[in-house]
């Protein structure tokens, strides 16, 4: 597949990575330049080989790159639409270089972004001013884990699914589940307060943070929390989850680790139609169960699962429902049947259940790796990450699935049933223009309804840079612009990731960088 | 406790944000907030001047989606109200607070109150989804939404819990909730020795069952709050009490499977199991911060350091109730005790405290600790944090005047 860049080659050459148009649908075409808030906008020429020779001395010769073909893996993270090369990467391996790197971009002023394993969705470490790219991969100790107190504390660049594979035959886990745990990083997970399947039950990253090192945007570092509860002071640690990589950079992470379930029951429920499945849904929360995961897949995603994982899912369903609860044994089992009695009245065709632990974990790669199958079905996909109240289910897959034969847009759903979390994953081949431009409109279309129906356009992927234009749908001026004074007190030249989660002030909230192409995304 | 009187009472948010928006643009006078009254530390700090601006009636519903399982109030509204709203659907919030007969949601979110089943339930941070507030400069904002997954812009509902009204006044909230469970049980462990809990405490990491609130109390505290039981719950120097809440079947089975986990641990004394009416058992687990007077101080320490600090606390004559499976305690002094002496004890548990990294809040009169008051101090990267954010929501230093950014000490 080809790579699209939607910065031309030129502008990238020109190292003026501010040279990108925007398009604001109301008004007119704008140019960042000129809406910016004062901020020194970077170019090769500021980022003089002083400027790189400091950062070496810093880093080391291997906690660097710098060459534009070794950038090229970080101008964009899961979200391929829009791309921005930065002008070095560097790999820090303790605080201490983070600060000194920190330092010296101020120094400088020269823009830095945070970067984990790169796998969101939504443009959040696109370095959209260029500056220097902060990866974090080389900070990925575990430096303690205390179970006696519940927690673990961690560097930012360790892998989500490391930290509950060192938990093994302890009892305890860390619970958030990205379907990227594989890839994804603990810091990463901290600045998107990322969910996943088990986050029904458990709760996102915030629910499961404790406290957190962070050096801010002027280079100092604040300790926030800690494994001692209730700090003194507001929640500062709560507001620092989700700030998508704004409010500095995170060098050390306490997570609560949670005890294992002593017992699962897994289920898959199979639908003729896509309204039973979401009908189902409804009953089962209506009825005040929380099970610990409750996951739909359509048609469209259990043909391209299938085939490539053959587990035996029944092609002519509609839709299935992967169900899981878990607790104890003694409540496990009058769980389980309460949800087959309630997937039987609304019509579900049969109720399986995953019999040994094997099964289980099969069914839940085919869950966690659906992204991963897309590929059978079409040449290029882009999924959104709408979230409604869990009884509009029924109403938004409706919707959706008009959408999609209005445009002319096949349009397939694998996501969080239980939380009102949809992905609906549209399929098209970005070579075609046109399908490009139906595939755009449909994707807004179906996020205006979320929020109609009173939801919100990201339940776990973030704002990044995609969804800013949609910031002024979601909130009102007021609520954008106390939080703005919060980035302000905290980042306040905004050199600490540009022009990310909130739109420019003074602009008329419809700019976005122009969509030429929804790309392929990442795993889910 | 008298409850003051409020200066100003609006009956609307819209109320609420045109006067404070008047003020701002008028007098500048200072606001303190109150809404049910029944946080201990509130009465401490006073400022006379200030325009007390009371959120009472600020009680109605909203928005009620049960089969959403979310509900969005106004502030103003208590949690027993609350609960008995959700009560009628079968629900309920899942967040046990003392007093909730008065203290209301936008207090308990400003104060992060939480009572005994914190453990297994959580604080306000693990149910509020949505909020909405006003500035010092009568912005009316709102952060989070109506839907139980949400990462869209900051989250200021974090912001705004613990922030005690020095950031802006909560007028209305959206919350998770969750079935109401059948019943509640608990195994008591009376304890000759505090020591003994320890090993009772260091079980439960390994346990099969999933308590709900895990508590240590020294007999003091037992004396005083629960003097009616004593016989029945605590032994000579107090009890730990692990409790349960679920269906009926699955409390049976933990209570059970509990005991017979700690008849193998060799301490000397036999849990005792009962079964009761769930109100019954927490509010005796909450009488503690329920009591008047109430408790003069909080503390906090990681939890495998709570039996140290229970047992320095009784040496130094403190009745101390404690959430030992959150680290978390509640104190206070015996009377009798000369504000030096007082003084002078406190301190000294502070530094205990302080020295196992953790962090002791006096709640009580300012005078009576004198001047050298043991609260410990903010982490100063922590406080310049929040002096920053106070500057850029409250310039004018309207909101709670003498508690700039909610620092811990008092002023």
């Amino acid at each position: 597949m080809a790579v699209w860049a939607n910065f031309p080659p030129a502008a990238a050459a020109s190292g003026d990575p501010y040279s990108n148009r925007i398009h604001c649908l109301n008004c007119r075409t704008l140019d960042l330049h000129a809406m910016s808030p004062p901020l020194s906008s970077p170019s090769s020429s500021q980022i003089s080989s002083s400027f790189l020779q400091q950062l070496e001395n810093i880093v080391g010769q291997t906690g660097m790159l710098s060459a534009r073909e070794d950038l090229l893996v970080y101008e964009c993270d899961g979200y391929t639409i829009e791309k921005n090369s930065p002008d070095v990467v560097v790999f820090p391996t303790d605080t201490a270089q983070v600060i000194q790197i920190v330092q010296l971009c101020q120094l400088h002023q020269v823009p830095f972004v945070p970067r984990g394993a790169g796998t969101s969705l939504a443009g959040g470490c696109l370095p959209v001013g260029g500056g220097v790219l902060i990866a974090l991969t080389r900070m990925r100790r575990i430096l303690e884990v205390n179970l006696r107190d519940r927690y673990a504390v961690v560097e930012p660049g360790l892998v989500n699914v490391h930290l509950t594979n060192h938990l093994k035959g302890t009892g305890f886990h860390y619970a958030p589940d990205p379907s990227s745990q594989g890839a994804c990083t603990v810091g990463g997970n901290f600045a998107t307060n990322s969910g996943g399947p088990h986050t029904l039950k458990y709760g996102v990253t915030v629910n499961h943070v404790l406290g957190a090192q962070v050096v801010l945007p002027d280079g100092s570092v604040v300790e926030l929390g800690g494994p001692c509860e209730d700090p003194p002071g507001c929640d500062l640690t709560g507001l620092f989850v989700g700030n998508e990589g704004t409010f500095g950079i995170c060098t050390q992470i306490t997570v609560r680790l949670t005890r294992d379930p002593a017992a699962y029951r897994t289920m898959l429920a199979v639908f003729n139609s896509v309204r039973d499945a979401t009908q189902a849904i409804s009953e089962i929360i209506g009825a005040g169960i929380i099970p610990a995961a409750l996951e739909l897949m359509d048609q469209g995603i259990i043909e391209a699962v299938e085939a490539a994982f053959h587990f035996g899912f029944p092609l002519d369903a509609a839709a299935v429902l992967l169900i899981e609860v878990d607790g104890l044994e003694v409540a496990v089992d009058e769980e389980a049947a309460r949800i087959r009695d309630l997937c039987g009245t609304v019509g579900a065709r049969e109720v399986r259940s995953a019999n040994s632990p094997q099964e289980r974990t099969l069914l839940w790669k085919c869950r966690k790796q659906a992204f991963g199958a897309i590929g059978r079905l079409s040449p290029s996909y882009c999924t959104q990450d709408g979230v409604v109240p869990r009884t509009r289910l029924p109403e938004i897959l409706d919707f959706i699935l008009e959408t999609g034969q209005k445009h002319r847009i096949r349009i397939v759903n694998v996501f969080h049933a239980g939380d009102g979390n949809i992905h609906p994953i549209l399929l098209f081949d970005e070579r075609d223009a046109d399908q490009v431009t139906r595939v755009l409109a449909a994707s807004d279309e179906i996020l205006e309804k979320c929020i109609d129906l009173g939801g919100s356009v990201t339940g776990e992927h973030g704002i990044g840079v995609e969804k800013i234009s949609l910031m002024n749908r979601l909130f009102s001026e007021l609520d954008l612009a106390v939080m703005r004074d919060v980035r302000d007190a905290i980042n306040p030249n905004g050199l600490c990731s540009p022009r990310k989660m909130l739109p420019t002030a003074g602009g008329c909230g419809m700019e976005h960088v122009e969509k030429t192409t929804p790309g392929r995304r990442a795993a889910l | 406790m008298p409850r003051p009187t409020p200066e100003v009472c609006p009956e609307t948010a819209a109320e609420l944000v045109a006067w404070m928006a008047a003020n701002h643009a008028g007098s500048k006078r200072q606001v303190r907030v109150l809404g049910g009254g029944t946080s201990p530390g509130w009465h401490a700090s006073r400022d006379e001047p200030a325009c007390l601006l009371g959120t009472s009636r600020l009680r109605r519903v909203v928005e009620y989606p049960a089969r959403d399982m979310t509900i969005t109030v106004e502030a103003g509204m208590t949690v027993h109200e609350l609960q008995q709203v959700l009560g009628a659907e079968g629900q309920r919030l899942p967040l046990d607070v003392p007093h909730s007969e008065h203290a209301t949601l936008g207090g308990v979110l400003a104060t992060n109150s939480s009572g005994s089943r914190r453990y297994g339930l959580g604080t306000i941070r693990d149910s509020l989804i949505g909020v909405s507030a006003c500035d010092a400069q009568g912005r009316l904002f709102k952060s989070g939404g109506r839907v139980v997954k949400n990462v869209a812009g900051y989250d200021l509902c974090k912001m705004l819990i613990g922030s005690e009204g020095t950031l802006a006044i909560v007028t209305q909230v959206t919350l998770k909730v969750l079935p109401r469970p059948q019943s509640a049980g608990a195994v008591w462990v009376p304890l000759r020795a505090l020591v003994d809990s320890e090993a009772v405490l260091s079980s439960l990491v390994t346990t099969q069952t999933r308590p709900v609130a895990v508590e240590v109390w020294n007999r003091p505290a037992v004396n005083e709050c629960l003097a009616d039981r004593q016989e029945v719950v605590s032994g000579p120097e107090g009890f730990v009490c692990v409790a349960y809440e679920g269906g009926d079947r699955e409390v049976r089975w933990q209570t059970a499977m509990l005991a017979e986990e700690l008849r193998r641990l060799e301490i000397a004394c036999e849990p005792r199991l009962r079964s009761e009416a769930p109100e019954t058992l927490w509010s005796e687990l909450n009488r503690f911060q329920n009591h008047e007077p109430p408790p003069q101080f909080k503390l906090s320490v990681r939890p495998s350091r709570i039996v140290e600090v229970l047992v320095a606390g009784t040496r130094l004559g403190f009745s101390l109730a404690t959430h030992a499976g959150s680290g978390i305690g509640w104190g206070r002094a015996s009377a009798g005790l000369s504000p030096s002496d007082l003084a002078e004890r406190l301190s000294e548990l502070g530094r205990i405290v302080e020295n196992l990294q953790g962090h002791l809040r006096w709640l009580g009169d300012p005078a009576v600790a004198g001047k050298s008051h043991p609260s410990t101090p903010l982490p100063a990267g922590t406080e310049l944090l929040l002096h920053k954010l106070k500057r850029q929501l409250d310039p004018d230093g309207i909101l709670f005047p003498g508690r700039p950014a909610n620092s811990s000490r008092i002023p």
